[in-house]
């Protein structure tokens, strides 16, 4: 089954393409027009030795063994071409080593998938990856990218996705015709089809989702796991460093935003001590001021510690990108609305959230008490108990010994010297995320202090309660204000999942009390996108598509259809009936003629079959037509004979007989079907 | 090795059923990456579709090529065998098997192969919107039982189900003849020994002699008694062989179709008689005409390892002073044949030469080049007896037997 040459051209600027959009960012104008010379060169030579006997492996070697020749070539240019100017030596150098690496790869690759079938998987996957490939940049949902894209879909009122999405289909239907082998029949029928049940794919399924980001052992929610961070250390994958985090949810503020340095988005809080550890209280007996519900139908509100004196009331709509177990809110979450998802292909989850937000800085709580009169003594222990482990308070006790004498005796001022201790002490770095023994916050806080945010927090809370100073961890987002842009919307990534400790002031409520180490080995975090930030925020505000004023319900526009298909159906017939008048009154040429009758012969039937000669065909109607006979063999004459009027007027009796004994040897329900039947000349050999 | 055997059948059986072929499995697993893994961890909407329709294609093209199996199946088990009863090896023929093809079927394409007998070539021809079977054989013999293998795929050659159907038929694939030329063989086992096979069995009446009494008065020669006055009879010449003298024997071997197909030749030119007989591997009895003789050709193809057996039976069978020369149709590949037919010849001291069909004449090409064969694999459709028929023709000719080397296609001695 070997290709046709048209099959190998397409094939060959298919991959061509491929190598294109590969290149087009990394290769100079010469060594990419050496690319597509060297991929199309391949797939013709690999179609002339298709027939061959060939022994793959030497070729397979051959194609490396040429890639590795322009690589020396363009070595040994860049070596010795001093003499030469430097931008000959780059070009030429960059045109020998694609060229000839392109050849290599393309020939071994089309010879072997000419041999099995299964490579022709491997081709497949070249092209619908190199697509993939030069639209890369929208991943981890940054949708405004690629630019060109997502700004040509904007202002054309539609969204990038959908436009990415068929761009895959038709790239994997079109790349399709890379499986496909010249005997196949109904090439084009299968491609269409292709694409026509990758739109049906579009259409009914769903658009991909982000993986929920995996808790780490002490439950702070990463993008990054200890797996990829160790890989991060690797030089070799330096290039999963860069990989941007991805962006989880988008918080759009209906209030100013307060002065802060971090948004802390709640997501839940661990106060109950098990062995070494704090974990959620299962007893809902404490905590009650979180919302753990998520809210179905109507809102959930929790009774909320917080003094409305020391804090703001703040107004936000979150909007999920990925599924979280528990919803989250900017700081004190007190009350949670679902709202419709203006996108449901794009948000998994809308809420509105009524939150207390502390504006007062600590230090104007200094002198206030810890642990509130009406707490009973069960609530006082679950949030003051710790470890057994007599070095916590020995190091807290150290620690608050040294404070201003003014100040002995002050929780808030004892707790600002165990975070002024852990914040110089400690050292920020995410690559000792695992512990090994049983109490890591132990080892952490009686060890080097090198640790992270979770280390910090259980630290914290721990040297806290040891001093009975009622505290919690709270887990969620930090969000630094620094970073993002200056609009409403706060886009929230993965890699900012983030662990704090919670102290309880009396006349407060809960206080964030985070633990910011001086030192750390982790980079600054990069500048939110504010294209995306924007984008996405513009998306969340738009009302959902059932609430749109001007919406109307999709109605099937079936007397468009019907006229249209019927409009569509007499143009055809027109042009049917055009064309059989034309060919069946045509005079002149013998061939013309000729073609007349055989016209009229296919009207009733009698077309000449696939294979069949004209002169078995005219034998095979001689009982029906005997002048046609006599009228092939003229015509046959004259096609290969000489053309002379006499002839001619010969063939034109003939062709007139032959339709008169057509006429009498045809039923006449058949001649009417006959001139009634517009397509009988397409069937016309 | 019998449970080997079945276990290596059914294996094969299944395999033929399972619709999903190497590259299906390989675009599911790499499909199923890209949307469960990939996609989710990236939120590629580029690949995530793309992958969905991979997926989509090879589930499509599993599901379709499995009913259209179905479908197939339930059409050509009410088809009869549509065999002829006799074939030709070389040439295509229709056989009148035809079927639908599952002509309205999207993206399914239908192939046939006969699985029994063996070394035929099928090929499909689209006549009034139906698939019509042309075969061609490759090797003569006589059949009971044809197998054929349906073979249904997806266009993109990802998924494949075959299945076999036999039919109870009778089929006689008779060896293709040679083009002329074989004439030429069978004068020269005609030796001066032998009596014009058109001649009387008794001789001619071509001498005289004085007349004696009891003599017929019809032989009386009687224009020479008017001439001479000398009463003259006419008798007979004397007859050197009533009896069969010389035989043709078909050697079966490796690769012997072209021989067998010189072999025809020669039987139906019309030579055969009561003195030249043809025998063939498989048989005891010589045949005298035409007809007994193809079939003993057809029917020698299972004697392929046995060539060379039959001979000292086919003696028995005649006056071994009878036998004084002898034709053989000999396979171009050596073997135990040969020392039967060099024994066979030295104890009844024949006059004996040989012919040996090829299908592939000329001289062999010369042997490719060290960056050729290892660029290149040597071309095993070349007549495996090539490299070996120089040296075959040389051990016969010197045992005193001369060979004759008969291109079967044109006809030409080589």
């Amino acid at each position: 089954m070997k290709d046709s040459r048209a099959i190998v051209f397409l094939k060959g600027a298919l991959l061509c393409g491929a190598v294109v959009l590969y290149l087009w960012s990394l290769a100079t104008p010469p060594g990419l027009v050496a690319a597509v010379v060297g991929t199309l060169g391949a797939a013709l030579v690999a179609h002339r030795l298709e027939d061959a006997k060939l022994r793959l492996l030497s070729w397979v070697v051959l194609g490396a063994g040429l890639g590795l020749t322009g690589q020396l070539a363009a070595g040994v240019l860049s070596a010795f071409g001093s003499f030469l100017p430097p931008w000959f030596t780059l070009m030429t150098a960059d045109a020998l080593v694609l060229g000839l690496t392109t050849f290599g790869f393309f020939l071994a690759l089309r010879l072997l998938s000419s041999r099995w079938h299964v490579f022709s998987i491997v081709e497949l996957a070249v092209v619908v990856g190199a697509v993939a490939h030069a639209f890369a940049d929208h991943r981890h949902m940054r949708i405004h990218q690629p630019r060109f894209l997502s700004d040509w879909a904007w202002s054309h009122g539609i969204e990038p996705e959908p436009v990415l999405s068929v761009l895959g289909v038709t790239a994997m239907a079109v790349s399709a015709l890379l499986l496909l082998r010249a005997s196949r029949a109904r090439r084009l029928l299968a491609m269409v089809a292709l694409f026509l049940g990758g739109i049906l794919v579009l259409l009914l399924g769903e658009q991909p989702r982000l993986d929920v980001p995996k808790a780490d052992e002490l439950g702070v929610r990463s993008n990054n796991s200890d797996d990829d961070q160790n890989k991060n250390d690797d030089p070799k994958n330096q290039n999963k460093r860069n990989k941007p985090p991805e962006p989880i949810a988008i918080a759009v503020l209906h209030d100013d935003l307060p002065e802060t340095d971090v948004l802390y988005f709640r997501q839940a809080v661990r106060s109950k001590l098990v062995g070494d550890r704090l974990v959620e209280d299962p007893s809902g007996t404490f905590d009650s001021d979180v919302p753990t519900r998520f809210p179905a139908g109507s809102p959930v509100q929790v009774q909320t510690p917080q003094v409305p004196e020391f804090h703001r009331k703040l107004h936000t709509s979150m909007f999920l990108l990925v599924d979280h177990a528990q919803l989250f809110g900017v700081g004190f979450p007190e009350a949670l609305t679902p709202v419709p998802n203006p996108n449901p292909r794009r948000f998994v989850a809308a809420y509105d959230v009524d939150s207390q937000f502390l504006i007062r800085p600590i230090e104007r709580m200094l002198g206030r008490g810890t642990v509130p009169a009406e707490w009973s003594p069960a609530q006082r222990a679950h949030y003051t108990e710790y470890p057994p482990d007599p070095r916590y308070a020995e190091l807290s006790e150290r620690l608050v010994r040294d404070v201003d004498p003014r100040f002995v005796g002050d929780d808030v001022v004892k707790a600002l010297a165990i975070k002024q201790y852990l914040e110089k002490e400690g050292f920020y770095s995410l690559k000792d995320k695992t512990l090994e023994g049983s109490d890591p916050v132990a080892q952490f806080l009686f060890g080097d202090l090198h640790g992270y945010c979770v280390h910090f927090a259980h630290a914290a809370v721990f040297l806290l309660r040891s001093q009975g100073i009622p505290a919690r961890v709270a887990i969620g987002y930090g969000v630094q204000t620094q970073q993002r842009g200056a609009g409403s919307a706060v886009l929230i990534f993965a890699n900012e999942a983030h662990a704090w400790p919670e102290m309880f002031i009396e006349g407060v409520g809960w206080v964030t009390f985070d633990i910011a180490p001086e030192r750390s080995d982790e980079p600054p975090s990069p500048h939110v996108d504010q294209d995306l930030e924007a984008a996405l925020g513009e998306l969340a505000r738009k009302p959902p598509p059932d609430t749109l004023e001007d919406s109307t319900p999709f109605v099937i526009p079936w007397a468009l259809l019907g006229f249209g298909s019927l409009a569509l159906v007499s143009g055809a017939l027109v042009l049917a009936f055009g064309v059989k008048l034309v060919r069946r009154f045509g005079r002149g040429s013998h061939r013309r003629v000729y073609r007349a009758v055989l016209d009229a012969l296919s009207d009733v039937g009698q077309p000449r079959r696939y294979g069949e000669s004209r002169e078995h065909h005219a034998q095979r109607l001689a009982a029906r037509a005997p002048s046609f006979v006599p009228l092939t063999s003229a015509h046959l004459a004259l096609a290969f004979g000489h053309d002379d009027a006499q002839a001619r007027a010969q063939v034109d009796a003939l062709a007139r007989a032959t339709r008169q004994e057509l006429r009498r040897s045809t039923p006449f329900l058949l001649r009417l079907a006959g001139f009634f039947n517009p397509v009988g000349w397409w069937f016309t050999r | 090795m019998v449970h080997t055997t079945s276990m290596r059948q059914f294996t094969a059986r299944l395999r033929r059923l399972f619709p999903l072929r190497v590259g299906a499995l390989v675009l599911l697993l790499i499909a199923l990456g890209v949307v469960f893994l990939w996609s989710s961890k990236e939120a590629d909407f580029l690949l995530y579709p793309a992958g969905l329709v991979a997926m989509g294609l090879v589930g499509a093209c599993a599901l379709l090529v499995t009913f259209g199996t179905l479908a197939l199946r339930a059409e050509v088990k009410k088809l009869a065998a549509g065999l002829p009863e006799s074939l030709e090896t070389l040439s295509a023929t229709g056989t009148g098997f035809r079927f639908s093809g599952l002509r309205g079927w999207p993206l399914l394409d239908v192939s046939l192969s006969w699985v029994a007998p063996s070394g035929i070539e099928v090929g499909l021809e689209t006549i009034d919107a139906q698939l019509c079977e042309v075969v061609t054989a490759k090797e003569r013999g006589r059949y009971t039982r044809v197998v054929r293998r349906f073979t249904v795929d997806d266009v993109f050659g990802l998924c494949r189900v075959s299945f076999d159907v036999a039919w109870d038929a009778a089929l006689r694939i008779a060896p293709a003849a040679a083009k002329q030329g074989a004439e030429l063989a069978a004068g020269r086992a005609q030796g001066e020994t032998l009596a014009n096979p058109a001649g009387r069995a008794e001789g001619d009446l071509v001498e005289m002699r004085q007349y004696a009494h009891g003599d017929s008065m019809r032989h009386v020669l009687w224009k020479v008694y008017a001439r001479t006055r000398k009463l003259l009879v006419r008798m007979p010449e004397r007859a050197l062989s009533p009896g069969p003298v010389s035989v043709a024997f078909f050697v079966a071997g490796p690769d012997d179709e072209a021989s067998a197909g010189a072999a025809r030749l020669y039987v139906e030119a019309g030579l055969l008689g009561a003195d030249l007989l043809f025998s063939a591997d498989g048989v005891s009895a010589p045949a005298r005409s035409a007809r007994d003789a193809l079939e003993q050709l057809v029917d020698s193809k299972v004697q392929r390892a046995r060539g060379g057996d039959a001979l000292d039976d086919m003696a028995s069978q005649m006056d071994p002073a009878r036998l004084t020369s002898c034709l053989f149709f000999a396979p171009p590949v050596d073997g135990p044949w040969r020392e039967k037919v060099v024994g066979f010849v030295r104890r009844h001291q024949l006059d004996a030469s040989i012919i040996i069909g090829v299908d592939e004449g000329g001289e062999a090409p010369p042997p490719p080049s060290r960056l050729q064969s290892w660029l290149f694999r040597p071309d095993e459709t070349l007549d495996v007896a090539r490299p070996t028929l120089g040296k075959l023709r040389a051990a016969l000719e010197a045992e005193g037997l001369p060979v004759t080397v008969l291109h079967r296609g044109t006809g030409q001695v080589l």
